[in-house]
């Protein structure tokens, strides 16, 4: 395959960008970081989360507008993510290599579904 | 001060204002499911400041720079003022009280000028120039000026090490650009002592400016 100049995932960043597409316009960090522990048990550290939503906002598959202002928050605004074009695109392609890679192997121990 | 508006603060330092406030909400926000607050707004701000330091280093150099230059230029404005200021105050009191004016005092004025005078001066400075990154940009400075410092040193040292002899105290106050008393041990303890003090009075500054800013 020839050479490509768009950007790739880490597999933390496809972790988030799932995870806000599976809230829709619900998205902000912690409703992100209560989606992350409830798929995949993994407890995300706010530091490494907010970091990966302004590396991905920096790379243009993350938009951001605020929201509504809560008691509970101090009187703060949530700040919401939705994930564009572009982001879409990059955890498409990250899902075909996975799978291309996965295709015909099998994992020892693993039972596959 | 609520806990939220010093979280705000304190992230203010190292992120841009709105989304300093937005997460020092939703820490807020999580605080009341987890019962821990503080520590997760340290490890935030931990992790923002780094990485600010680590994505843009040239950056960072150039507004060091910047910064280092503010120093020198309020230093030496800090100079005219205290002469100014010694010889009136110092002709006042032996007017006044009839005696020499107290060595403690002229000491006393003299490190408040230079070692948190001008400290002040410049992380305001920074404040004002780079918000959202007061922290990264006085840990750049910092940075700057001991390793001219260090640098130097460690040339001196490797000087004595093969037999020469070498002394220098080359110091614009509070910018000990370059010091060297013979003992290695000794110039690094009062870079580290030095680092710090210049780093969390830069910061301190900083963190007033931007409060101010925060109020409004």
């Amino acid at each position: 395959m020839a050479g490509t100049s768009q950007p790739s995932l880490g597999e933390f960043e496809q972790v988030v960008l799932l995870a806000i597409l599976r809230l829709d316009d619900h998205a902000y960090g912690v409703t992100i970081r209560h989606e992350i522990r409830a798929c995949t048990g993994r407890n995300a550290a706010p530091g490494a989360l907010y970091n990966t939503l302004d590396r991905l906002e920096e790379k243009g598959m993350l938009s951001s507008r605020m929201g509504e202002a809560t008691p509970q928050r101090g009187g703060r605004p949530k700040r919401l993510y939705q994930v564009t074009q572009d982001g879409v695109a990059a955890v498409a392609r990250a899902q075909r290599a996975y799978q291309a890679l996965l295709k015909n192997l099998t994992l020892p121990g693993v039972v596959h579904a | 001060m609520r806990k939220a508006d010093a979280a705000e603060l304190i992230l203010s330092l190292v992120t841009s204002r709105e989304r300093a406030g937005a997460i020092a909400g939703d820490l807020l926000e999580d605080a009341e499911r987890t019962g821990s607050f503080w520590p997760p707004v340290a490890r935030t701000a931990l992790s923002q400041f780094w990485r600010q330091v680590s994505t843009n280093r040239s950056g960072l150099g150039r507004a060091a720079l910047w910064a280092f230059f503010q120093m020198i230029g309020f230093s030496v404005l800090g100079v005219i003022l205290l002469l100014v200021g010694v010889v009136v105050l110092v002709s006042v009191w032996k007017v006044g009280f009839g005696r020499d004016f107290p060595d403690w005092g002229a000491s006393t004025a003299i490190t408040f000028v230079f070692y948190v005078g001008v400290n002040i001066a410049v992380g305001r400075r920074i404040a004002r120039c780079w918000p959202g990154r007061e922290c990264a940009v006085s840990f750049s400075l910092v940075v700057l000026m001991r390793g001219i410092g260090l640098a130097a040193g460690l040339v001196f040292w490797i000087i004595q090490r093969h037999g020469g002899e070498a002394h220098a105290d080359f110091t614009i106050d509070p910018v000990a650009l370059i010091s060297w008393n013979g003992d290695l041990a000794d110039t690094l303890l009062i870079a580290g002592a030095g680092s710090v003090t210049d780093f969390l009075t830069l910061t301190a500054a900083s963190a007033y400016e931007r409060w101010k800013a925060l109020k409004t």
